[in-house]
């Protein structure tokens, strides 16, 4: 899978694009991993070129949040299509990360 | 029996058989398996919002049988059939692993403190959400898992 990551100011902003299943938990997780090993502690998850996400990828997600929070950072997730936004509603994502519509949203907040 | 020339009408109707094929049990498969069961399912109707709920139900039962069924055993087999019942959309998915049974009701911790967050059997609570019907069967040493989809949303929007 490509994996777009770009820095703001503090934040740390990893753009996964197409699917996040089994094949591609490890390379998501390792890019979180990353964000934060190189001192990031703002990380901004952006799903907007993220068609689908199983289990697999909600527990690199978990881990990637775990690590962040480690380091007492903040992380947050933005732009997820309407499936995922059920998913995420299903298993009541919002109750662990902040969920943001937009990345101007999550980036104006963040900052 | 004379038929005066007329056809029984059972052979006028459409003949809904039952497709199938077989996989190498592998994450790599994944991307495959999702894709030719959603292009079925697709072909006989079903909406764009189930669609998806299917792919990721199947792409759960098959990342359960190549990680914890078959244990990382690399000659292992996912036997998939598929059929219309109805309105609805059959998929049986067998595999010869440890027997595992995925229709067993999961509580995963969806509490709001992340440190005790347990994420183990949220792929079957997924599915459980996703599908209409889940029956799990072992027959001749394969786990078999039936899982069960309409066509159409609860809504009848084909969103």
């Amino acid at each position: 899978m490509n994996i777009e990551t770009r820095k703001e100011g503090d934040l740390t902003i990893i753009k996964p694009e197409g699917r996040i299943d089994a094949t591609a938990l490890q390379e998501f997780s390792a890019c979180i991993v990353k964000a934060v090993d190189s001192g990031s502690n703002k990380v901004l998850i952006d799903f907007t070129k993220t068609e689908y996400m199983s289990s697999a990828g909600i527990r690199s997600l978990m881990e990637g949040l775990r690590k962040v929070e480690e380091v007492n950072g903040t992380m947050a997730v933005c732009s997820p299509n309407a499936n995922l936004r059920e998913l995420f509603d299903v298993i009541r994502l919002d109750q662990v990360v902040k969920i943001y519509k937009t990345d101007f949203d999550a980036i104006d907040k963040m900052l | 029996m004379n038929l005066n020339g007329r056809i029984p009408s059972v052979l006028n109707m459409p003949i809904k058989s039952e497709h199938n094929a077989v996989f190498t049990a592998s994450i790599e498969e994944l991307p495959s398996i999702c894709g030719m069961v959603c292009q079925a399912a697709k072909d006989m109707g079903m909406a764009d919002g189930n669609l998806w709920k299917l792919e990721t139900a199947v792409d759960e039962a098959c990342t359960n049988i190549a990680c914890y069924g078959y244990k990382g055993r690399k000659d292992g087999k996912i036997w998939i059939r598929w059929r219309l019942k109805g309105d609805q959309f059959v998929i049986v998915i067998e595999d010869e692993g440890l027997p595992f049974d995925q229709t067993k009701p999961t509580h995963p911790d969806l509490s709001a403190d992340i440190c005790k967050r347990k994420v183990g059997g949220l792929g079957r609570f997924i599915m459980q959400k996703f599908m209409d019907e889940m029956h799990y069967d072992r027959k001749n040493d394969r786990n078999c898992l039936t899982l069960v989809k309409k066509l159409q949303t609860e809504s009848g929007a084909e969103d």
